[in-house]
């Protein structure tokens, strides 16, 4: 009886090690799958749906939707083994935070989040979830858009309704002059994170140093910090005090301001004017494409890739995240390629002629971008300034 | 000799025990104390533990601490007294408390008024009025907020968009009527009047008339009479109509955020909410407790209220001579402004919304802005609609529908039936301490905010034990079925407290058991109420957001969430469209359950 | 002083007739009682008297004064008619003490306080609920709120005061002693009392007059003693008393100037009138009141004992003759054995003659066995 007790103990020892060493963390499926072509990473998917696995990826894009009826219909074997789910902003971390690494079923394999900061502090520092990068692509993409992986870039520009002639918004510091009060439209900070962030970068030395030198060719005097830490605030207590935060979302901002009084002015995602009706569409102006602002024309933010630590199915994550970066994936039908607003990191996929917009290199002079670490580190001091004068 | 029959000091403990679980309302009290505290206090526990320990992100990155590690420092923060407290904390606690008062007050006057004209007037048109007055109740709280914004919004407020009035009448609304306050009050005070109405006439109805008839007797006027002698009576109706109005506006997420954020008004909760997302969860936990603590205080002056001295049982003797006040001539007046009321707040929204549904470019009401695209389009419709097809031909939307409907069907069972059950049981064993403390812990989930609530079973749910329920349907019926409970054992306490106690009895004698006293004598005598008590979660779970905003696994998962993430995101079409899908439903369901039993939704809160 | 006047007062409520053209007149300082089985209209009655309901068509005066009247369109409102209300529930209102129960009425009357305090302190004492003063109604016994309501009622001094069965949630003794003190009230108010019961032994002991009504209809409006031994036809004779009277079924042989020949369990029987009645039918019936059927050695009737009820003061027998169930009173305690034979009698000059088909009483008088 003893014996037998204890050869049974030995027995599972023997067996939970081999399997310990059999089995592939997520981690190193993704490291290899780095390396591996579309072909063996296919293989290596049909095989994880095989034994059972489905790709549940959320998203805070509608367009990945598009994006995974595609890579369906490109991956035929894989129908119906990727389902979408949308989710709010607001909610993502929490859920995402909540969900991996619980083991619940059918919750997320990967996820397209919007927010690097929070992506950072959240899931990867906590290991709750793994960047991918494929090898093949490191030649077309910046290395800054690498690690985490940025499966697309969005922007938000400055918009006016023209109804009542140009504007003449040649330099940012305008917008904290007390005749824009109330005639600024932005969607609240504290609610959509990547507005909060675009603030928050400001106030970085880079660009408060070129916020100080637009102060400087504005008003002809130097800038005087005073109560301020650096120009980045000064210039955010004076924009936050002229902003309305009547509409919601930035489809609201669009469509609200194409059907509202002439001379206002939002700074909302470009690629939101496609919700505007026809009708009103002509009323809008992007300052941008009228003339140069100095300072910034707006923000550009990253739509980031990342796959939860305990997928099931690491091989076809990937193999979908490779699909995203490449031609077919960012351009095909109805994709974002084809609208305004959506850029590519991949510097070999362009904007389709006859667009209204400009490619990822023009923009990136012209916009701010979110810098994960400096947010890390001056989240608090920035988050409660802007908190406070948000009201 | 025989030995005689000797009295021991106390029964022993066995048989006392033995004694207690013989009487079903016993065990069923036992059940429901153990159930609702596993059901109510483990959140509650994990919010107060939240207040003191460090999350995950921005707390540990800014105390330096590790994740779940006790601090004091959120209420340090929070009201350390400086800009942070006053925006995070005191103005938002301000705005909350006036608007919970204010829409407390006017949905009391507004549903108390009709009320008393339905019940104790000879008003014209009273069916009308009546049926209709409890449409904005079926609306999710925020479509009236929309529809006010859609009404009144002009070319100097805002962003300068033309509503309604201002094309139709040329008038421009001031600001503070459009945005803020004022319009809060108004929305959550009328979207809750149709509650004071069902609750404060039900009182009405039962009151005895001779109270009233003997002070008219006694030459007192008539509006000395209510002034004196009929709000005085109604006073504990209005009081708990006023404790649940004032929790809900105290708590309302959703109509701050379309109608506060254009004057930079924030409350409480929609602060609570950008602290937990911007990582400030401690602090925001704080604020949902100081909601949670401020629903308790107005029970606790509510309780105080209705002490046992002045004892408010106040249906007795035949009260089946109710003489109508005769409103004279003032009667059709009176009738007029009545239906125009209930017109513009029931089915001018109704209709705005079905106008709202078919027009392509907002603002814009001619024939040839129109389409039926976002009922009934197909994939190739030219605009960007954010959705592939019409909601009518969309399997995204019917699976959302058929999963609100399955949900509120299947919440309404078990809040039905357990509501059902504590009424019987608390009634039978009324004055106990036991049957007081399931009473009030069922009440309790009501003065949870629902967007707290969502977030902490959204932790329970996530955590290693309870890991199996998340994403699951069955987590959404059972935080669903949490908070509703209380309208339900409210309902069933008074239903149960109108059956005497003797028509139970009579069946005891005939050796009937339990369950069949249950089901063949209490539920057929009060059939309609306790179906009405069915009813009324069925309405509250169609209509219902916050509470599962963060458990569905994904927005469009159930119709409201859809619907919310519609609005917020400016799909207007699409929310009226699906707002009046919602309303339609939550009236068939009424009236084919009203023709099938009797019941309606608007007996089960008056009882 | 008040005298109330009713005018062929109708009340309809959709197709169900609650009055039916009723005609009395109440006189003043009167105590009369509106009885009948409960759905005869009593309630509706005062109501309308009181201005609580509205007749359908009609008139009513108090104290000469139209305070209804559907032809005129006039109709005074309840607190305009100088009247006192009590309720059967007494609606007491449970938010005020008994002294603000009883002041509420004073203040309406925008009495000054010391005033109010010293009516208030009378009445307290008149029904003796001085010590309940501060209390509220959920803490008082039956009695006590009934006592209360009738001093709120009483407070503003209201020449007429309606009752509606103010006693009928009192147990048996509480009702006794209740209907005295009513009585006395009464005469110490000096006011016009109008009582809805449907206990006959209450109208009997209580009222001046009493005012029968059956579906709508007056039956008999006359003083207790006249209703109990001159009952205007079979309905009130049998409702009012208790044990209720004996109903012998005859037929006529012939008739005789004031007199008429019965046949009663196969006797003959004469009949003495005391006054003329115009025509007699064929078939009748013989009204008794058990007070005047003696149980005697030798009597003209013949029975068995159904059953014997014992009261300790008298004594309820019911006697089983020729298939017709009679009840007798006997004074004391007597036990007689069930089926033992006992003859019985007619005596006294109260008895009724009804028409068997309509009821309705043809006269009055004393029966002589032949």
């Amino acid at each position: 009886m003893k014996r037998a007790l204890s050869l049974l103990v030995v027995l599972m020892l023997v067996l939970s090690i081999s399997a310990a060493a059999m089995a592939e963390t997520v981690e190193e499926a993704l490291q290899a799958a780095a390396s591996m072509s579309n072909e063996e990473l296919y293989e290596k998917a049909k095989e994880e749906m095989a034994a059972g696995a489905q790709m549940n990826f959320y998203s805070t894009t509608s367009f990945a939707e598009k994006a995974a009826s595609n890579f369906m219909t490109d991956y035929p074997e894989l129908a119906n083994k990727v389902v979408y789910a949308e989710i709010d902003d607001g909610e993502t971390y929490t859920i995402l935070t909540s969900t991996i690494g619980s083991g619940v079923k059918d919750s997320a394999d990967m996820a397209l989040v919007q927010n690097g900061p929070d992506l950072k502090t959240y899931l990867l520092d906590e290991g709750l979830s793994y960047s991918y990068f494929p090898e093949a692509m490191k030649a077309d993409v910046d290395e800054d858009n690498q690690d985490p992986a940025v499966v697309t870039f969005i922007n938000s520009l400055f918009i006016y309704h023209n109804g009542s002639g140009s504007i003449n918004l040649t330099n940012v510091w305008q917008l904290t002059e007390p005749e824009w009060n109330g005639k600024v439209f932005f969607k609240d900070p504290t609610k959509e994170t990547v507005n909060l962030n675009f603030l928050m970068m400001l106030t970085s030395p880079e660009w408060s140093e070129r916020l100080a030198k637009a102060y400087e060719d504005y008003y002809g005097k130097a800038f005087e910090a005073g109560e301020f830490k650096n120009a980045g605030y000064a210039w955010i207590d004076g924009f936050l005090k002229n902003v309305n935060y009547t509409y919601t979302s930035a489809s609201k901002i669009a469509t609200g301001i194409a059907s509202g009084n002439p001379g206002n002015l939002g700074l909302f995602v470009f690629s939101k004017l496609r919700k505007v009706d026809e009708a009103d569409r002509g009323n809008l102006t992007v300052v941008q494409f009228e003339n140069e602002v100095e300072g910034f024309s707006g923000f550009m933010y990253p739509v980031y890739a990342t796959v939860a630590n305990d997928t099931d199915c690491p091989y076809t994550c990937a193999l979908f995240i490779n699909y995203l970066l490449s031609e077919a994936g960012f351009g095909g039908e109805k994709s974002w390629n084809s609208n305004q607003g959506y850029y590519s990191p991949n510097k070999t996929i362009l904007k389709p002629e006859g667009l209204e917009d400009e490619a990822y290199e023009y923009w990136s002079t012209r916009l701010v971008f979110e810098d994960l670490d400096y947010i890390d580190e001056n989240y608090a001091d920035a988050y409660e300034f802007i908190a406070v004068r948000v009201g | 000799m025989t030995q005689s029959y000797q009295n021991p000091e106390k029964e022993p403990l066995k048989y006392r025990i033995k004694a207690f679980f013989a009487k079903p309302a016993n065990i069923l009290l036992v059940v429901f104390l153990v159930t609702l505290i596993i059901l109510s206090l483990i959140p509650l526990i994990t919010m107060l533990s939240n207040m003191f320990t460090v999350h995950i992100g921005t707390e540990k990155k800014l105390y330096r601490m590790d994740v779940g590690s006790f601090t004091l420092k959120h209420f340090q923060r929070l009201f350390a007294g400086d800009d942070w407290s006053r925006v995070n904390f005191w103005t938002p606690l301000l705005n909350s408390f006036i608007v919970a008062c204010g829409s407390g007050v006017l949905g009391i006057i507004v549903g108390g008024t009709v009320a008393w004209f339905i019940t104790r007037s000879d008003l014209k048109c009273k069916s009308f009025i009546s049926s209709v007055f409890v449409f904005p109740y079926m609306m999710p709280a925020w479509t009236l907020a929309l529809f006010w914004t859609n009404m009144f919004q002009n070319s100097k407020v805002g962003g300068g968009n033309v509503g309604m009035v201002e094309s139709v009448f040329g008038i421009c609304m001031p600001e503070w009527f459009v945005y803020g306050i004022f319009p809060m009050i108004i929305v959550i005070g009328l979207h809750y009047s149709p509650f004071a109405y069902l609750l404060i006439g039900g009182i009405l109805k039962n009151m005895d008339a001779t109270l009233e008839e003997s002070a008219t007797i006694l030459k007192a006027s008539r509006w000395t009479i209510i002034k004196r002698i009929t709000v005085p009576i109604v006073i504990p109706a209005i009081l708990s109509t006023f404790l649940l109005i004032f929790s809900s506006g105290f708590s309302s997420y959703t109509v701050p955020v379309f109608l506060g954020s254009a004057v930079k008004m924030f409350t409480l909760s929609t602060k609570m909410r950008a602290l937990i997302q911007a990582g400030y969860q401690g602090q925001g936990y704080i604020i949902a407790f100081v909601s949670i603590a401020m629903g308790c205080f107005i029970l606790g002056i509510n309780q105080w209220f209705t002490g046992k001295r002045k004892s408010f049982t106040t249906v007795t003797g035949k009260s089946g001579q109710v003489s109508l006040v005769k409103l004279r001539g003032a009667n059709w007046p009176i009738s007029i402004i009545m239906i125009i009321f209930t017109v513009f707040f029931a089915i001018v929204p109704l209709v705005s919304f079905a106008l709202e549904s078919v027009i392509k470019q907002p603002g814009n009401y001619r024939f040839s802005n129109m389409t039926l695209d976002f009922w009934i389009g197909t994939e190739g419709s030219t605009y960007e609609t954010g959705m592939i097809s019409g909601i009518l031909l969309n399997p995204t939307m019917w699976k959302a529908l058929g999963r609100q409907v399955l949900l509120a069907l299947v919440v309404a069972m078990i809040v039905g039936t357990s509501g059902m059950l504590i009424g019987y049981a608390c009634v039978q064993r009324r004055g106990t301490k036991l049957s007081q403390m399931v009473e009030s812990l069922a009440f309790f989930p009501y003065l949870m905010p629902a967007m707290s609530f969502g977030t902490i079973y959204l932790a329970v749910a996530t955590s290693q034990s309870f890991k199996f329920l998340y994403g699951t349907f069955g987590l959404l019926v059972l935080v669903a079925s949490v908070k509703f409970l209380p309208f339900a054992s409210r309902s069933g306490v008074n239903s149960m407290l109108q059956i005497a106690p003797e028509i139970e009895e009579s069946a005891i004698i005939f050796g009937t058991p339990w369950v069949k006293r249950m089901t063949r004598i209490l539920f057929p005598i009060q059939k309609s109420s306790i179906l009405s008590g069915y009813l009324l979660p069925v309405m509250s779970v169609m209509r219902e957001v916050a509470l599962f905003t963060l458990l569905v696994p994904y927005a469009r998962y159930l119709l409201t969430t859809m619907l919310f993430s519609f609005n917020e995101t400016g799909y207007a079409q699409y929310g009226s469209a699906v707002t009046l899908l919602i309303i339609v439903v939550i009236i068939i369901i009424n009236n084919l359950t009203n023709k099938l039993t009797g019941a309606s939704f608007d007996k089960g809160i008056g009882g | 002083m008040p005298e109330i006047i009713l005018e062929n007062v109708t009340k309809r409520f959709d197709k169900f007739v609650a009055v039916d053209d009723l005609n009395i007149k109440i006189e003043d300082r009167g105590f009369v009682t509106l009885l009948g089985p409960s759905g005869c209209g009593k309630t509706t009655t005062l109501r309308m008297i009181a201005g609580l309901e509205t007749p359908t068509t009609g008139r009513i005066l108090i104290d000469g004064q139209p305070v209804y009247d559907s032809s005129k369109g006039i109709n005074l409102p309840p607190n305009k008619r100088d009247i006192g209300f009590l309720f059967q529930n007494y609606a007491l209102w449970p938010h005020m003490t008994v002294f603000e129960n009883i002041s509420f009425g004073l203040e309406m009357l925008k009495w000054d306080k010391t005033r109010i305090r010293k009516r208030v302190d009378e009445l307290l004492a008149l029904l003796r609920i001085e010590q309940f003063e501060k209390r509220y109604p959920a803490e008082l016994s039956g009695g006590q709120q009934q006592r209360v309501a009738i001093a709120r009622t009483l407070a503003p001094s209201p020449k007429v005061l309606f009752m509606d069965e103010p006693l009928s949630n009192l147990d048996a003794k509480l009702r006794q002693e209740m209907r005295a003190e009513l009585k006395r009230l009464h005469s110490d108010t000096n006011s016009t009392f109008v009582y809805v019961t449907h206990d006959q032994l209450e109208a009997m002991t209580l009222s001046t007059r009493v005012c029968l009504m059956e579906n709508g209809l007056l039956q008999q409006y006359d003083p207790p003693l006249t209703v109990y031994n001159r009952p205007a036809n079979k309905f009130v004779a049998s409702f009012v008393g208790n044990p209720t009277m004996n109903f012998i079924p005859a037929k006529k042989l012939s008739t005789d100037g004031k007199g008429l020949k019965l046949s009663i369990f196969d006797e003959t029987v004469h009949f003495t009138r005391k006054e003329a009645v115009e025509s007699c039918p064929d078939n009748v019936i013989i009204g008794v009141r058990p007070e005047f059927m003696p149980i005697k050695e030798k009597g003209p009737i013949k029975g068995k004992i159904y059953s014997t009820l014992p009261t300790g003061m008298e004594t309820t027998v019911q006697v089983m003759c020729d298939g017709t169930m009679l009840t007798a009173v006997v004074f004391g305690s007597v036990d007689f054995p069930i089926d033992s034979a006992v003859e019985l009698d007619l005596t006294g000059d109260c008895l009724a003659l009804f028409d068997a088909e309509t009821g309705k009483a043809l006269a009055y008088g004393s029966v002589i066995f032949q």
